[in-house]
């Protein structure tokens, strides 16, 4: 097989397609987006019902319920697990799965005052005692490295995540019963320079005026000289990934350690805490 | 009407040229992760819409194209895991399209989903790998894996079938 047989393989959009597109995008309203900007009088307004009753926020924590299909919201499981260390607080509200996917609603925030730190959750499962294999989906602005206090904007309000997993099954068993998931969060700080990659920081790759080559090299010089270079603004994916292995390790060994530990082996950051929160998703048998 | 998001004026006439010449690369995409033109066409719609919806967000007009795939993949993700609930994905008929290689597209289609979308937006989009890594979130090097993971796997679900008198 070669290249044409691919493109060839693909076919354009056929008639049809490009009729409901057009229907589609006829029926668009026209009515304004969300404004980015709060008012500050509703700000303000925000503050006081925070003030005034705790229980009124409590009951509106981040939820998958307000996330997913109305007709899964029987099988969420509620969670509302709580923990705290001198950096930061976490909820973790509830959970949907159906065996196979985990959606995972948790709202992670800054103590004020404290440190900034980089937090790199790493889920894990296991089902009658086997391990599972889990596949993030979505969610990688919290599971690639979440700075606290946020460096970057989040798309469902300051420090709520969803996440999406799968289990594979291509190597390891599904799952037989009731799924135990583990959430392990390690705690990063480094006290390196932090610099933020010009080619990155308006939120996509801005390929004018460096090559390739230069961009991967300007890596590599930040390392060298006990700098982090975050791309897009807050995410050390492209730095972690072209970190120098460790003297001695593995170049294959090296290339699938995890992201956080990369980080930690470098030298450019320590793990300053570690924790572990776990829950448990009930096997599924029926439909909704 | 025009409605401003971050530093881009994003409008309907605007949104519209931009999606329209995004439409072909669209249902590729979905071509890639779904089965039938029903599911591809439901997700295109989808897609439009909640990125309609979500224009508020866009911040740069360059960043428009990747992040309407990168929409329409996580709607095709959604389609396709409601459909484990329902009909087995194999039990449904292929729309059948001519005139196209289907032995081709059998095999990518037996690549995982992870493999098959690199493939579909690097070779039949000629999508750099770079910009990839970045509607994918994942680091340019773990796309050319991907990659030369895919050509192995196609090369040699092909070579039975080529080999054939």
């Amino acid at each position: 097989m070669n290249i044409s047989d691919l493109k060839n393989a693909y076919p354009p959009l056929p008639m049809e397609g490009q009729a409901r597109v057009t229907r589609t995008l006829a029926s668009l309203p026209e009515h304004a987006p969300p404004r980015r900007r709060v008012r500050w009088a509703v700000v303000l307004a925000l503050v006081i019902v925070l003030l005034v009753g705790t229980a009124v926020a409590l009951n509106a924590l981040f939820s998958v319920k307000d996330r997913i299909d109305p007709q899964f919201v029987s099988q969420v499981t509620e969670i509302g697990d709580h923990y705290s260390n001198q950096w930061l607080d976490l909820d973790i509200t509830d959970a949907w799965s159906d065996n196979k996917y985990l959606t995972l609603a948790l709202t992670m925030t800054h103590k004020p005052g404290a440190d900034e730190v980089y937090v790199f959750p790493v889920l894990t499962a296991r089902s009658m005692g086997q391990k599972l294999d889990v596949d993030i989906e979505s969610g990688f602005e919290l599971m690639d490295g979440e700075w606290l206090p946020a460096r970057g904007e989040n798309w469902y309000g300051p420090g709520n995540h969803l996440i999406d997993a799968a289990i594979m099954e291509d190597i390891l068993p599904p799952a037989q019963g009731d799924i135990e998931w583990t959430l392990t969060f390690h705690v990063l700080r480094t006290d390196w320079d932090i610099q933020i990659d010009p080619h990155t920081s308006k939120g996509y790759y801005d390929h004018t005026g460096i090559s390739h080559a230069d961009f991967i090299k300007q890596f590599e010089d930040a390392y060298r000289n006990r700098a982090v270079l975050l791309t897009y603004g807050d995410t050390t994916v492209e730095y972690s990934a072209l970190l120098p292995a460790p003297r001695g390790m593995d170049k294959d060994a090296w290339d699938i350690t995890p992201t956080w530990e990369r980080l930690v082996r470098s030298g450019a950051f320590a793990e300053v805490d570690r924790f572990s929160r776990s829950f448990v998703t009930p096997y599924v048998t029926e439909e909704p | 009407m025009r409605c401003t998001g971050g530093d881009l004026t994003l409008d309907k006439a605007l949104f519209t040229h931009k999606t329209q010449a995004l439409q072909g690369v669209m249902y590729r995409v979905a071509c890639g992760m779904l089965k039938t033109d029903a599911d591809r066409y439901d997700a295109m719609q989808q897609a439009l819409l909640q990125a309609w919806e979500k224009r508020h967000t866009l911040r740069h007009e360059a960043a428009f194209d990747a992040w309407l795939i990168r929409i329409l993949i996580n709607v095709c993700k959604s389609i396709y895991r409601q459909q484990a609930w329902t009909i087995p994905m194999d039990t449904l008929p292929e729309t059948p399209v001519s005139p196209i290689d289907l032995s081709v597209r059998d095999a990518v289609e037996r690549l995982s989903p992870k493999l098959r979308v690199c493939v579909l937006l690097h070779y039949v989009e000629d999508m750099p790998t770079a910009d990839i890594a970045i509607l994918l979130r994942i680091p340019d090097s773990t796309v050319r894996s991907r990659l030369a993971n895919a050509r192995k796997l196609l090369r040699l679900e092909l070579t039975p079938k080529e080999d054939t008198p």
